[in-house]
């Protein structure tokens, strides 16, 4: 009854827990409460179907503005164009809510720590959309990390709509580029990627870099090569007085080279990527993996870095190779009878397979099958050879596994020829006919010889047992309930 | 002890996790069903009823190609226990346009639609940007299948089961399972 107490406390605390965390999608974020805020004011632009999409051209001048800082408290700076005297500045009109103007913003940010250490660039973002919380705003800004200028149109929720009449478009996000003289360069609706707001701005900036980046380190997240792991993931770091713009990475290893491209993480801002190993060369190896880098700024200049190397060693996993599966059905094969074994391994790597038969002629013959592999199993298929004379009750074959890690199992399979004519029974049979589940059906182009396979391996078949198994088990619980009852 | 699990059987039954928050929402639709360029469209979100909100924003989006969003937004007016609004699609027959809404309640809280855990009301729904959801504003010259694999596009079988839908049937079979093994004791 104690039990019965408890597991109906822990259902209660489960269906209330549930509850919640299926509320935890709700914003609780409070509106705007700013007494200047007047959301309904009809001067306020609203979504016009008709409009043309307009942007400034370039080439115009850039009209003053009025905007105050967002984070001003309850009495925020006013500040005006004047503020960018004599910068180029870069300013965007985004919304908390806008899908695109959140892909944007990494980039954003790569660009700001491109260019406004030369003091002569700016940014400033507005948030354009008046109906949206300052709380979402906020949200945005810490999110993606905006060190730069940020606003909203104040102005605009006044009543005076000047500022999206000037710059508004009809879409965001809208960017716009200025020149030292407040000449607008560049207006476009959307973002299309960092390199051409690079290139813009490297035209309109003063200084040439002429330097080249320099490999500051390399980290990775090597532990050991393992089969499940056979990969590096290198992190490199490199410096540039504008910054870097792409990194080529060459590994070589066992004299196999990788050479790869290794993106720009805008969250750890390094250049990484996953170098992966060819696990049948890497398996024999141990040793340096030695690391060359091209890195490239964005005034395409080059520096080569060689030489990193990194002292690496493969550790097979410790599992022993593990028969899971084993088949056998009689085939004729060219006149002769044959029995047609399938056989499936479980093990991450195996090195050596060799099978070892001793024919109805006693002679022994050893061979090495070929394996299909999917993830960690592998499936042999092979004929074992004997001729229609034979006296045998017995066909027996030796099957010798050797994994990377050293692992070796040598199994037995006698193959039990039931024939009414042989008075001869199998000495070493372990199971009867009956253990064995998957002997397969004969078809017409088989013998009709009966043939039962006798083995000394461990479980068989154990991927198809276990689900009946599973439900087997849950009936019967169930039914020995019932006769307590 | 039997009656108390019994009871708490019942409670959960109430204990929807969907209807937890739900803006009570019974449909979300647009027509005509089949936009073009020029169409005025018109979105009709009904609840069961709107007492308890106080504004409802939906946001338009180009999704692809070219994803941004239109600006102004469109507000939607309140009509007995519907918020509707009228637009033009900007959108030509190669692009493919969406929207989501956001209902702000008189408690100032909000909720967004559609979102992970929401039903798609029949509609196709698209992720064009992590989180964000748009319902898709079907053109017959672009189906579903056009949809780059940055987007993905949900049934439009309403009665398949979300995750929390499945909780709620689990959790009152689970506790019948238990009544009844209990009985067997």
């Amino acid at each position: 009854m104690k039990k019965l107490k408890i597991t109906s406390l822990i259902l209660l605390i489960l269906i209330t827990s549930l509850s919640t965390i299926s509320q935890s999608h709700v914003d609780n974020t409070p509106t705007n409460a700013s007494p200047k805020l007047d959301y309904n004011n009809s001067n306020y632009p609203i979504f016009d179907s008709e409009k043309i999409d307009e942007l400034v051209p370039i080439g115009n001048e850039m009209l003053d503005f009025k905007l105050y800082d967002f984070y001003g408290g309850s009495n925020p700076t006013e500040f005006n164009l004047s503020r960018y005297d004599d910068k180029i500045l870069i300013f965007d009109l985004m919304a908390s809510w806008c899908g695109p103007c959140r892909d944007a913003m990494p980039e954003m940010v790569r660009l700001y720590e491109l260019f406004h250490h030369t003091n002569e660039v700016e940014f400033i973002s507005i948030g354009i959309d008046l109906t949206e919380s300052d709380a979402d705003l906020d949200n945005f800004h810490e999110a993606y990390d905006m060190v730069w200028d940020f606003s909203r149109d104040y102005v605009g929720a006044m009543g005076d709509s000047t500022f999206w009449s000037n710059y508004g478009s009809g879409y965001i996000p809208t960017y716009y580029i200025t020149d030292k003289n407040n000449t607008i360069t560049r207006s476009e609706i959307g973002w299309y990627g960092i390199e051409s707001y690079v290139n813009e701005i490297k035209s309109l900036i003063s200084i040439i870099d002429e330097k080249s980046p320099t490999f500051v380190s390399m980290t990775s997240d090597y532990d050991h090569f393992s089969i499940n792991n056979p990969s590096l993931l290198i992190e490199v770091d490199a410096t540039d007085n504008f910054g870097v713009k792409s990194i080529i990475g060459t590994s070589e290893y066992n004299g196999i080279k990788i050479e790869q491209e290794m993106p720009y993480n805008y969250q750890t801002k390094k250049f990484e990527a996953k170098f992966k190993y060819d696990i049948n060369e890497l398996y024999e190896a141990n040793g340096d993996v030695e690391f060359t880098f091209q890195i490239t700024d964005w005034y395409g200049n080059t520096f080569t870095h060689e030489g990193e190397k990194m002292d690496v060693k493969f550790i097979p996993d410790n599992d022993f190779p593990e028969i899971v599966f084993l088949s056998a059905k009689e085939v004729l094969n060219q006149n002769n009878l044959a029995i047609n074994v399938v056989l499936s391994v479980r093990d991450t790597f195996i090195k050596n397979t060799t099978i070892t038969e001793i024919n109805d002629l006693g002679v022994n013959s050893t061979y090495f099958p070929t394996s299909i592999k999917g993830g960690a199993l592998y499936k042999y298929e092979f004929n074992l050879n004997y001729s229609l004379n034979t006296n045998l009750a017995c066909y027996s074959f030796f099957i010798n596994l050797e994994d990377i890690a050293g692992n070796k199992i040598n199994q037995n399979f006698d193959i039990e020829l039931i024939d009414p004519s042989q008075s001869l029974n199998c000495q070493n049979s372990i199971y009867s006919s009956n253990d064995i589940s998957n002997i397969e059906t004969e078809n017409a182009n088989e013998s009709e010889t009966s043939l039962n396979t006798i083995s000394n391996s461990a479980p068989i078949n154990f991927y198809y047992v276990l689900p009946s198994l599973i439900v087997f088990t849950s009936i019967t619980t169930r039914k020995k309930l019932s006769i307590k009852n | 002890m039997r009656d108390i699990l019994c009871f708490l059987i019942i409670i959960s039954l109430f204990v929807n996790p969907t209807s937890g928050v739900s803006s009570n929402i019974t449909n979300v639709e647009y027509n005509p069903k089949n936009i073009e360029q020029g169409n005025n469209v018109t979105i009709i979100i009904s609840f069961e009823n709107i007492s308890e909100i106080k504004n409802v924003r939906s946001f338009y989006c180009r999704i692809q190609p070219d994803y941004l969003c239109h600006f102004p937004i469109l507000q939607l007016e309140p009509l007995e226990n519907q918020y509707i609004t009228t637009f033009q699609i900007k959108e030509n027959s190669s692009q493919i346009a969406g929207f989501n809404f956001e209902i702000i309640f008189n408690n100032n809280t909000s909720i967004k639609y559609p979102n992970e855990h929401s039903d798609n009301f029949g509609l196709t729904i698209a992720e064009p940007a992590e989180g964000i959801y748009y319902y898709i504003l079907s053109n017959e010259n672009i189906s579903s299948q056009n949809l780059t694999s940055s987007l993905y596009s949900t049934s439009t079988n309403t009665t398949e089961l979300s995750q929390s839908e499945l909780y709620f049937i689990s959790i009152p079979l689970l506790m019948i399972i238990t009544i009844k093994n209990k009985e067997y004791r």
